[in-house]
């Protein structure tokens, strides 16, 4: 009797166990300060520039932005219409886009998720890390005027930075050395260790 | 099956049945969306400034105003546009005592009494100056003056603002404001004001810095709200300024249609062209309006 009760609660047990480890996963690393993370399953990317950035400053910096993203394993592929893409990036000057997006005026360059799907909760070290699927983000990527002193390395980060919170990299590293770190006076604009890691694992 | 497995089995079937019910059945709850994880309408980016006190006041803001919401109607699916009357200004000075303001939703609440931290908006490619909202920093003031900072718009928690009580209260934070304003960085930029109409076509001529026709070639909403258009564009003709080589699309408000000839005139601005008024900047070709512009041009 003794036996059978055992094998009893030891089936019931695994079999409780196995379903919570699925909807649960524990991530190796975190790095945000928000405790979300997100993924966008799709990768299209729609690009337009209005102005400010001549077209040659404008693809150089969103192609370093996505070859990075690229070679650490999270593609995004180019497609002609807004209508096809999950990624819309706008480049021009702050008047053009903030006339679009006028929330810009607060944010150095910002991203809009504009639609997206909560899909269940990872853990880390015992926090709740909420996930999300993102299926349009929007980038306001401006040139600013002169006085801001943006070099060509800052902007780079700018690029890669709000690249990087489309592909739900959400919140910001407390770690100056990377790329998502918040303040925008920094100059880095390789993707660290760090960066990668926190993201490619929600992929 | 032995009866030893199988009742295990059910019950464990029917443990996991119960538990995964209410993760389906919550999915379309406010309670599960993003919005409740992060307040900020999904704005990510990097802020210009730190978010501290201080920085709001000098720094994120042209305008701190008290003032109550009389209404709110959605703007776009992120956005409110929502009316305040105000009540006193701590900072900078609003042109009217009633004015729109561009809110994340769920941020502001109708009849609520607000400390706003506020940006000018003023564009031509829109009907008229709206402030746009810290969302970071939606300060409400109770019927006893004290300040509460929305922690959580969809389930509407408040939170002091400040770690030290003795801020907490309306009349302490307007003295801590009136003490550091002199630094506010908007007190001493000039702006040029954007002029809602010209008189004549006269002076709508003399006040442009370029006046180009030209013809939409492709026409597509340029925000959520379908307010704006971007138009890509052949030029026909260059009547006044120029330098338009590097640029083939423009912003405009909705109701620009493909295929069709427009008469634009626009001013420079500090980095940037716009529209050189509200009305009257966008003269379809083929209308008696036209015919008398091109009489002065041609002259």
């Amino acid at each position: 009797m003794k036996k059978r009760l055992m094998i009893c609660l030891l089936v019931f047990t695994m079999l409780l166990s196995y379903p919570l480890t699925c909807f649960a996963d524990e991530l190796s690393v975190f790095y945000s300060d928000e405790d979300q993370i997100g993924y966008d399953p799709v990768r299209t990317l729609y690009s337009r520039l209005y102005d400010g950035f001549t077209s040659s400053e404008f693809s150089t910096y969103l192609s370093q932005a996505t070859t990075q993203w690229s070679n650490a394993g999270i593609s995004a592929y180019g497609v002609d219409s807004v209508a096809d893409s999950t990624i819309e990036v706008y480049g021009g000057t702050r008047a053009t886009l903030e006339d679009i997006e006028p929330d810009l005026v607060n944010y150095t360059a910002l991203t809009s998720l504009v639609d997206y799907s909560y899909v269940g909760d990872h853990t880390y070290s015992g926090r709740t890390i909420a996930n999300y699927e993102i299926m349009k983000s929007i980038i306001y990527s401006p040139k600013h005027p002169s006085y801001y002193l943006f070099t060509s390395s800052k902007y780079k980060r700018q690029f890669t930075h709000e690249l990087s919170h489309a592909l739900g990299w959400l919140g910001h590293s407390l770690n100056s050395s990377d790329v998502m770190y918040s303040s925008a006076d920094s100059s880095v604009y390789t993707l660290t260790t760090r960066d990668k890691s926190h993201l490619v694992q929600n992929y | 099956m032995k009866k030893y497995i199988l009742i295990p089995l059910l019950l464990a079937a029917l443990i996991l049945g119960l538990a995964v019910y209410p993760i389906g059945g919550n999915e379309g709850l406010e309670l599960n969306s993003f919005k409740y994880k992060t307040p900020i309408n999904g704005a990510q980016g990097s802020m210009k400034y730190e978010l501290t006190f201080d920085n709001a006041v000098n720094k994120f803001s042209s305008n701190v105003v008290i003032g109550r919401v009389t209404d709110a109607s959605e703007y776009d699916k992120n956005h409110d546009n929502v009316t305040v009357e105000v009540e006193e200004e701590l900072v900078g000075q609003v042109e009217q005592k009633v004015i729109d303001v561009y809110a994340a939703n769920y941020s502001l609440e109708t009849d609520g009494r607000y400390m706003l931290f506020l940006t000018e908006h003023d564009s031509a490619v829109y009907p008229n100056k709206f402030y746009v909202l810290l969302n970071q920093f939606v300060i409400k003031i109770d019927d006893a003056e004290n300040l509460l900072l929305l922690e959580d718009p969809i389930k509407k928690e408040y939170i002091p603002p400040f770690k030290d009580t003795k801020y907490n209260k309306l009349s302490d934070a307007k003295e801590y404001i009136e003490k550091i304003k002199d630094n506010n960085i908007f007190k001493d930029k000039k702006k040029k004001k954007v002029i809602d109409r010209l008189p004549d076509i006269k002076e709508q001529i003399d006040a442009s810095d370029h006046i180009i026709e030209l013809t939409a070639s492709n026409v597509s909403y340029a925000n959520a709200a379908k307010t704006i258009v971007s138009v890509d564009f052949t030029p026909e003709k260059i009547y006044k300024g120029g330098g338009f080589e590097n640029i083939n699309s423009i912003l405009l408000p909705a109701g620009i249609e493909e295929e069709k000839t427009y008469l634009i005139f626009l001013v420079d601005n500090e980095d940037s062209i716009s529209l050189a008024t509200r009305t009257g900047s966008i003269i379809e070709v083929g209308t008696s309006e036209y015919e008398k512009a091109l009489d002065i041009l041609e002259k």
